[in-house]
C-alpha cells in the first residue's frame, strides 16, 4: 500500500493515489438487463431476479458509500462560472433537465391524443370527457385535496433543508418525516382514486366495451398520472432514505447537500403534478 | 496542442495479479475513465464487426437479382438489425469512449466527475446489446408504427427491441449527465471555456443534445411498450383501439414519428460533432498550424446542435403534415448548412499553407471533409420538400444517410483511432496498412454508397429484399446494385488490415515517441 501510493504520487497528474473499483455498477447493471428483458419477455422469475439483484446492487453502492469510500475526484479545478453549485448538484439538475424532457414528450402525446376526438357527449364517436359535465368520471375535489397535499409537502421539505441548514436536527427530522408522510398520502389517494376509476367508472388504460365513449381518455390519463405517481413513489423511497438516515444521526448544519437533491427532485415532480393537474382535470375545451 | 504520451501507472499498476479471474474482477469493477473508455471501444467496435457482417449479407443478397442467400424476413431483420446497431450500439458509444478517456486528460481533470455512474452507464450497454441482437425485430431502426404495433409484429422481438434502447438511452442520459458536469466542473485552474480543446467543445455540445433529446426517445418507446403490454392507444389505430363507433381513429401513428424524430434527428449531430471535435484536432495538429478560427468553430458546433434541435420533421414531409409546417423545417434545414460551412471552410484554411504531415490520421481526416462535404450537400437538396417527395424511401436516401454517417462519423472516428493510437497505447501504429486501410475504405465506401445514388434515383425503393419486378423497366439496376456490392465487399475486407493493425501494433509496433506528429 505504502509503495502504491508513493508510485502514484510520483506519477504526478496522472496519479490514482485515491482510485477505487466497485462492483456494484456492473450488479446494477445486470440486474437492469434481467429485469428489463424479462418485462420484455413476460417472463416473471427475470423480473423477480432482476428486482432482488437490484436491491443487491443499490445496497452494495450505498454500502461502499458508508464505508467512506469515496468516488470523488480531488483536485483544484477551474470552475467559473459554475463555482457556486456543487458538482453532485450540478449532476442533479442536469438530470431534471432530462426528466423535464421526458414529460413533455409524455405530455405532448397525451395532448395529442385529446387534439384527436371531439368534447363529449358526442354522437356515433369517441370523445373526450368535459370536466364542466356532470358525468366527467374523475374526482376533481378529491384531487383539489390531493393536490394541496403535494404542494403542502414542498414547502416541508424547504423547511426541513432550512432546518438542517440552521443546524436545528429535531425540526429537520419532523419536517423530513411529515414530507414523507404527505408524499406517502398524495399516493395513496392516487392509489384510491385509481381504483374507483378502473373498476367503478370503467375507466381504462385501454378502450373497453363498457364505456367504449371514453376513448384514449383513460389512455392519456393512466399513462400520464402514472408515471408521475411512479416519480413520486422513487421521491418518497428517497425520503424513506433520508428519514432513516436522518434518525440514525446525519445530516445537519454541515451536512445537509442529500436533503437539497432529494428536495429539488421532489419540487420538480410538483410541478410536474402543477401541470398535470389542469391538463387533465380541470381545462375544457 | 502536445498530446502527451500517457504512463499508464495507478489502477494499471496496481492489478492484483494477472490470474484470470482477477483479470475479470479487474474490468468488471473498474471506475478508471481511461479504463471505462477502453470498454466502451471495445465494446463498439465488437458492434461495428457485427453489423458490418450483417451488412455484408444484405448486399450479398442484393448483388443479384432473386431471392439468393437470404429469406426476406430475414432480410428485413438483417437491415433493421444492422441499423439499430450500428446508431445506438457503435457510433454513439465509441465516441463517448473517446470523450471518457480524453476529455478528463484534455482538460486536466483526475477522472470524470461521477466515477461509479460512468461505469453504471457502460454496462448497461451489454444487456441491452444482446435484447436488441437476440430480438431482431424486423421494423427498420425506425420502428415506425403501426407497423410496431403487436397486430402487426407479434412476439418478443419489437418489446426486446423497445427495451434494449430504452436501457441503451438511460445509459446515454447517464453518460451525459456525467460528461456535463465533468466538463463544466473540472477544467483545470485558467481553463476558461474559450481555452478548452475543440474536441472538448464537441464532447460539450454532443452531451447537451443527448441530455435533452434522448429523454424523448424514452418517452416515446416507453409509449409504444405500453401499446404493446398494456393496450393503451397512442400509435394504435386498429384492433382493440380500432375506429370506435365506426368514425376517427384515436391513436396517431404520426405522434410516433414526431416523436421519434424529435430525439433520432439531433442524434444525427449526436454522432457526427464528435467527430467534427477529433477532426477539430487532428487538422491543425497534423498542418502544424493553429485551428483557424477557433472562437467561430466552437460556435459553429453550437449553432448546428440548437438548430439540429428544429428540423426533425424534415423526415416526415411526405406524411400529410401541413404545408405551413413543411416550410420552415426545410429552412431551417437548409440553415444547418450554415454552421457546417463555416466548419468546413475553417478547416481548409487552417490546412491552407500548412506544413502538412500526411500520415494516415490526417489521410482520414480529409476523407472526413470530403465525404461529409458529399452527404450534406445531399442533405440541402433533399431538405427542398418537392425533391423529397421524389427521393424518399428511395435508395438515393441511404446513400445521403452513410455519406454523413459512415463519410462523417466513422472517417472521423478512423482518424481519432490512428491519431492517439500513440497516446492510448505507447506503440505506434504500422503506417502502410493504414494507407492501405484508408484506400480500400475510400474506394469501397464511395462504390456502394455514391452507386446508391444512382440506384435510388433509378427509383429502387430502400428496405427492399428483391429487384426482380423493377428490372423491366430499370434494367440498370442489374448492374448497379452489382457494383455496389463489390464495393461493399471491398469495404468490408478493406476493415480487415485496420483490425490487424489496431490489436497487434499493441505488442508488435514501435515505442511512440514523445511527440508522434512532430
Amino acid at each position: 500500500m505504502e509503495e502504491h501510493a508513493s508510485h502514484a504520487a510520483s506519477a504526478g497528474d496522472a496519479g490514482h493515489a485515491e482510485h477505487h473499483g466497485s462492483i456494484w455498477p456492473f450488479v446494477l447493471a445486470v440486474a437492469g438487463g434481467l429485469g428489463f428483458s424479462g418485462l420484455a419477455t413476460h417472463e416473471i422469475p427475470l423480473i423477480l431476479a432482476g428486482i432482488a439483484i437490484l436491491v443487491v446492487g443499490v445496497g452494495g453502492w450505498l454500502w461502499q458509500d458508508s464505508r467512506g469510500v469515496s468516488f470523488t475526484v480531488k483536485g483544484n479545478y477551474e470552475e467559473r462560472p459554475f463555482a457556486g453549485i456543487s458538482r453532485r448538484k450540478l449532476g442533479m439538475w442536469i438530470f431534471l433537465v432530462s426528466e423535464i424532457f421526458f414529460f413533455t414528450g409524455l405530455i405532448g402525446a397525451g395532448l395529442t391524443l385529446r387534439l384527436r376526438v371531439p368534447s363529449c357527449p358526442s354522437v356515433g364517436q369517441a370523445c373526450w370527457p368535459e370536466p364542466a359535465s356532470p358525468d366527467f368520471p374523475l374526482n376533481i375535489p378529491l384531487t383539489a385535496i390531493n393536490t394541496f397535499v403535494l404542494i403542502t409537502s414542498s414547502l416541508t421539505m424547504v423547511e426541513a433543508l432550512h432546518a438542517a441548514q440552521k443546524g436545528n436536527r429535531a425540526q429537520m427530522k419532523a419536517f423530513l418525516f411529515a414530507t414523507f408522510l404527505l408524499g406517502a398520502t398524495f399516493v395513496s389517494i392516487q392509489v384510491y382514486e385509481y381504483n374507483k376509476l378502473f373498476f367503478g367508472e370503467n375507466l381504462t388504460p385501454w378502450v373497453n366495451s363498457v364505456r367504449p365513449e371514453l376513448g384514449t381518455f383513460g389512455t392519456a390519463f393512466y399513462a400520464q398520472t402514472g408515471f408521475h405517481g411512479a416519480h413520486v413513489t422513487g421521491g418518497i423511497l428517497a425520503l424513506l432514505f433520508l428519514n432513516v438516515k436522518a434518525w440514525r444521526g446525519k445530516y445537519g448544519k454541515d451536512d445537509h447537500e442529500a436533503i437539497e437533491l432529494v428536495g429539488l427532485y421532489w419540487h420538480f415532480v410538483d410541478v410536474v403534478w402543477i401541470f398535470l393537474f389542469p391538463i387533465m382535470y380541470l381545462i375544457g375545451r | 496542442m502536445a498530446y502527451p504520451v500517457v504512463q499508464r501507472t495507478g489502477a494499471e499498476a496496481a492489478y492484483p495479479s494477472r490470474t484470470w479471474r482477477a483479470f475479470v474482477l479487474h474490468w468488471i469493477s473498474t471506475t478508471d475513465h481511461k479504463e471505462i473508455g477502453l470498454l466502451y471501444i471495445t465494446f463498439s467496435f465488437i458492434s461495428f464487426i457485427f453489423a458490418g457482417i450483417l451488412a455484408m449479407f444484405m448486399r450479398a443478397e442484393l448483388a443479384l437479382p432473386g431471392p439468393t442467400i437470404l429469406t426476406e424476413s430475414q432480410y428485413s431483420q438483417f437491415f433493421s438489425t444492422h441499423g439499430t446497431t450500428m446508431i445506438f450500439l457503435f457510433i454513439i458509444p465509441v465516441f463517448v469512449g473517446f470523450g471518457n478517456y480524453f476529455v478528463p486528460l484534455l482538460i486536466g481533470a483526475k477522472d470524470m466527475a461521477f466515477p461509479r455512474i460512468n461505469a453504471l452507464g457502460f454496462w448497461m450497454l451489454p444487456p441491452a446489446a444482446l435484447m436488441i441482437w437476440t430480438g431482431q425485430a424486423a421494423v427498420g431502426w425506425t420502428g415506425y408504427e403501426p407497423l410496431t404495433n403487436v397486430m402487426y409484429t407479434p412476439g418478443p422481438s419489437v418489446d426486446l427491441w423497445l427495451v434494449g434502447l430504452i436501457v441503451v438511452g438511460t445509459s446515454s442520459i447517464l453518460g451525459g449527465a456525467n460528461f456535463l458536469v465533468t466538463i463544466l466542473k473540472l477544467r483545470r485552474p485558467g481553463m476558461t471555456f474559450w481555452k478548452m480543446p475543440l474536441f472538448v467543445w464537441a464532447i460539450l455540445t454532443t452531451q447537451m443534445m443527448v441530455v435533452m433529446a434522448t429523454p424523448v426517445l424514452a418517452s416515446v418507446l416507453t409509449l409504444a411498450f405500453l401499446d404493446r403490454n398494456i393496450g393503451t392507444c397512442f400509435f394504435v389505430t386498429t384492433a382493440g383501439c380500432g375506429p370506435i363507433f365506426g368514425a376517427g381513429d384515436p391513436g396517431d401513428p404520426i405522434l410516433w414519428q414526431h416523436l421519434f424524430w424529435f430525439y433520432s434527428h439531433p442524434a444525427v449531430y449526436i454522432m457526427v460533432l464528435p467527430a467534427m471535435g477529433v477532426i477539430n484536432e487532428v487538422i491543425p495538429k497534423m498542418s502544424r498550424k493553429p485551428i483557424f478560427g477557433y472562437k467561430a468553430m466552437a460556435m459553429a458546433l453550437f449553432g448546428i446542435g440548437f438548430v439540429g434541435f428544429l428540423v426533425w420533421a424534415h423526415h416526415m414531409f411526405t406524411t400529410g403534415i401541413s404545408v405551413t409546417v413543411r416550410a420552415p423545417f426545410m429552412i431551417m434545414t437548409m440553415v444547418v448548412a450554415v454552421p457546417t460551412g463555416v466548419k468546413i471552410f475553417n478547416w481548409l484554411a487552417t490546412m491552407w499553407r500548412g506544413s502538412i504531415n500526411f500520415k494516415t490520421p490526417l489521410l482520414f481526416a480529409v476523407g472526413f471533409l470530403a465525404l461529409f462535404t458529399i452527404g450534406g450537400i445531399d442533405g440541402v437538396y433533399q431538405a427542398s420538400i418537392p425533391l423529397d417527395y421524389q427521393l424518399q424511401e428511395s435508395y438515393w436516401v441511404v446513400a445521403h444517410l452513410h455519406y454523413v454517417l459512415f463519410g462523417g462519423s466513422v472517417m472521423g472516428l478512423f482518424a481519432a483511432c490512428y491519431f492517439w493510437y500513440p497516446t492510448m497505447t505507447k506503440r505506434m501504429y504500422n503506417e502502410r496498412l493504414g494507407q492501405a486501410h484508408f484506400l480500400m475504405t475510400l474506394v469501397g465506401m464511395n462504390l456502394v454508397f455514391f452507386t446508391m445514388h444512382f440506384i435510388g434515383l433509378s427509383g429502387m425503393l430502400r428496405r427492399t429484399f428483391d429487384y426482380t419486378s423493377e428490372l423491366q423497366y430499370w434494367p440498370q439496376l442489374a448492374w448497379m446494385n452489382l457494383l455496389a456490392s463489390l464495393g461493399a465487399f471491398l469495404l468490408g475486407i478493406g476493415q480487415l488490415p485496420f483490425f490487424y493493425n489496431m490489436i497487434v501494433s499493441k505488442w508488435k509496433g514501435k515505442v511512440a515517441p514523445a511527440d508522434p506528429w512532430a
